[in-house]
């Protein structure tokens, strides 16, 4: 029920290209336009926000006999936006933050005696496995 | 700084020969190269701290894998570049 009246507003269930209805007359018109607002991500991130939200607020209309729920007392809780993907730390080019580049795996690179950039290194002494020594020179310190 | 090692099987190791066979006093045998074992570890809170490390290390930088490409020297990349993550 919630898909049918969705539907009925959008009528494709794409967010990405607006209000399109493939049997109409308008049905040749299928291409978004460029620099329209559908296509950013922004619109789209909004539009799915937008249906999540009105998804909460369904199970409590189901309690409700016979009445006209939909424009009247929707009680829309808020989903939370996600946070952005691009962090102060980003922007500023800080290297030492973990904050940065969220959407790529960070390694440690430690700057050696002779000048050198590598992957934080330690020999091994007496019968140390390589598992302990990881855990005690090099990284706690 | 809160790690996890995972695992106890390194990733990858590298060989490197030195151009001629060092004597190693502590140990006292003739050292012929290296070979480094590359364990991976997760950090899971806090962040680097290099004060007071035994190992002469000077700074740090945290990289994605294409930045560690332009940091670190050609033949270190080389061998290093296929443990490290797609992305």
């Amino acid at each position: 029920m919630e898909w049918k009246r969705k539907i009925k507003e959008r009528l494709t269930p794409a967010r990405d290209i607006g209000v399109y209805a493939a049997y109409s007359r308008e049905g040749w018109n299928d291409e978004v336009l460029v620099g329209a607002p559908e296509s950013e991500p922004e619109h789209q991130i909004e539009a799915m926000l937008k249906d999540a939200e009105v998804k909460e607020a369904e199970p409590e209309r189901a309690g409700e006999e016979g009445e006209e729920v939909q424009a009247t007392e929707k009680k829309k809780e808020a989903v939370e936006k996600p946070m952005a993907r691009v962090t102060d730390a980003d922007i500023a080019g800080d290297m030492k933050s973990l904050n940065r580049n969220l959407t790529r795996t960070l390694h440690l690179v430690v700057k050696v005696e002779t000048g050198g950039w590598k992957f934080p290194t330690s020999d091994l002494v007496g019968k140390e496995s390589l598992h302990t020594v990881c855990l005690g020179s090099r990284i706690l310190s | 700084m809160n790690t996890w090692v995972v695992g106890n099987v390194p990733i990858g190791h590298h060989n490197l020969d030195h151009p001629q066979p060092m004597f190693n006093k502590a140990k006292r045998f003739t050292e012929l190269g290296t070979k480094t074992f590359f364990m991976r570890a997760r950090i899971m809170a806090g962040q680097a701290n290099l004060k007071g490390n035994k190992l002469g290390l000077t700074d740090f930088m945290w990289l994605a894998s294409d930045e560690i490409k332009r940091a670190v020297s050609p033949t270190y990349w080389n061998g290093v570049r296929n443990m490290l993550p797609e992305r």
